[in-house]
């Protein structure tokens, strides 16, 4: 179930979904965006922007090595080019556990990443923020939030 | 040519209107089935009865899930219509922070592990996640073929791909753990099917 989109009709440094719905068990993000120049993406649950609150683990594929590594915050990184992101945030209005997300991003032109996040709250997720660390999301950017029901 | 209208004239004096061409056929409809919440520890999860979903062309499932193995590796592993012989395949391609592996393995009595948190060993209220795509498991000519990603932060992650060295229908999925160990309360499955024809 299509819950919200956004189409960005200028660029922007984060988009945001508020009011989440709570009948659903896990949400489902699919981002297809470009940034106005290289930078970190990070999602942000309940305005909680504490990057010390967010933890994970990246497996990656470059072109040329593939690496893991422990990762803060940041779900996904940019040179600029084009990025399919999907992220799925399990049971996210559960309150006896913390936010588990897994993702995979897509940038052809530089590398594939699938990552396995946490946020470190049991709290309800009611709204989620899609941020740059620098730069912003070019226009024509979209960002579609499904429900998926449990 | 194409029929642009029907009218009571033409002799049909019962029909059904539609807004679409494709005259109320549902396509590329993903629908929940079932789900699974422990309330309590169980060394196993199972849905039966799948015959009753056979007119979905592919199934998924989406999992969140802890154990209580008080050691890392704990993970769900998957069994198709009971069968605990070893008739399945594997390959895995897993991150743990470090490192990237691929690994594979034949002959085995369970497909598709995924890493899951466990026990003392992690954080409490720290679960591990997964979504597993079964494809065309109903179908009796084919092998059954899964595929999964999962993982949980900020241990590990890993893609998969598995096989179950039968033709049969698919009739059960049994989520197992096979060290001893539980899924804890919390721990939930949910079944979910797509259809791709009427």
């Amino acid at each position: 179930m299509l819950l919200n989109q956004i189409e960005l009709s200028s660029s922007a440094s984060s988009v945001t979904f508020s009011n989440i719905p709570q009948g659903y068990g896990d949400l489902v993000l699919v981002c297809c965006f470009t940034t106005t120049g290289s930078n970190n993406q990070t999602i942000y649950f309940n305005s909680d922007t504490t990057g010390g609150n967010y933890t994970g683990v990246y497996m990656r594929g470059t072109g040329s090595a593939a690496n893991s590594g422990a990762t803060g915050q940041y779900i996904s990184t940019t040179p600029g080019s084009q990025v399919q992101l999907s992220i799925n945030i399990m049971d996210f209005s559960a309150s006896d556990k913390h936010t588990t997300y897994i993702s995979r991003a897509d940038n052809a032109s530089n590398q594939v990443v699938a990552r396995a996040m946490r946020w470190s709250n049991t709290a309800a997720v009611t709204s989620v923020l899609f941020a740059c660390d620098s730069n912003a999301f070019a226009t024509n950017s979209t960002f579609s939030l499904y429900g998926v029901y449990a | 040519m194409g029929i642009k209208s029907l009218s009571n004239s033409s002799g049909i004096v019962n029909f059904q209107k539609h807004q679409s061409m494709l005259a109320g056929i549902e396509l590329n409809k993903f629908h929940h089935l079932e789900t699974v919440r422990l309330g309590s520890s169980a060394a196993s999860v199972e849905f039966t009865n799948l015959t009753q979903y056979s007119d979905y062309q592919h199934l998924q499932v989406r999992f969140v899930a802890r154990t209580n193995r008080n050691q890392l590796n704990s993970g769900i592993f998957m069994r198709f219509n009971g069968d605990a012989g070893n008739n399945y395949t594997v390959h895995n391609l897993l991150g743990n922070g470090s490192t990237v592996t691929s690994s594979a393995s034949t002959s085995r009595s369970t497909a598709l592990g995924l890493p899951i948190a466990g026990g003392t060993y992690e954080t409490t209220s720290v679960f591990g996640a997964g979504v597993i795509d079964l494809l065309d498991p109903f179908s009796s000519s084919k092998y059954t073929t899964v595929r999964g990603f999962g993982g949980y932060a900020i241990r590990e992650l890993q893609l998969a791909s598995g096989l179950w060295l039968n033709t049969a229908s698919l009739t059960s999925i049994s989520f197992v753990t096979i060290l001893s160990d539980s899924y804890i309360a919390g721990t939930r499955f949910s079944l979910y099917g797509l259809k791709v024809r009427a």
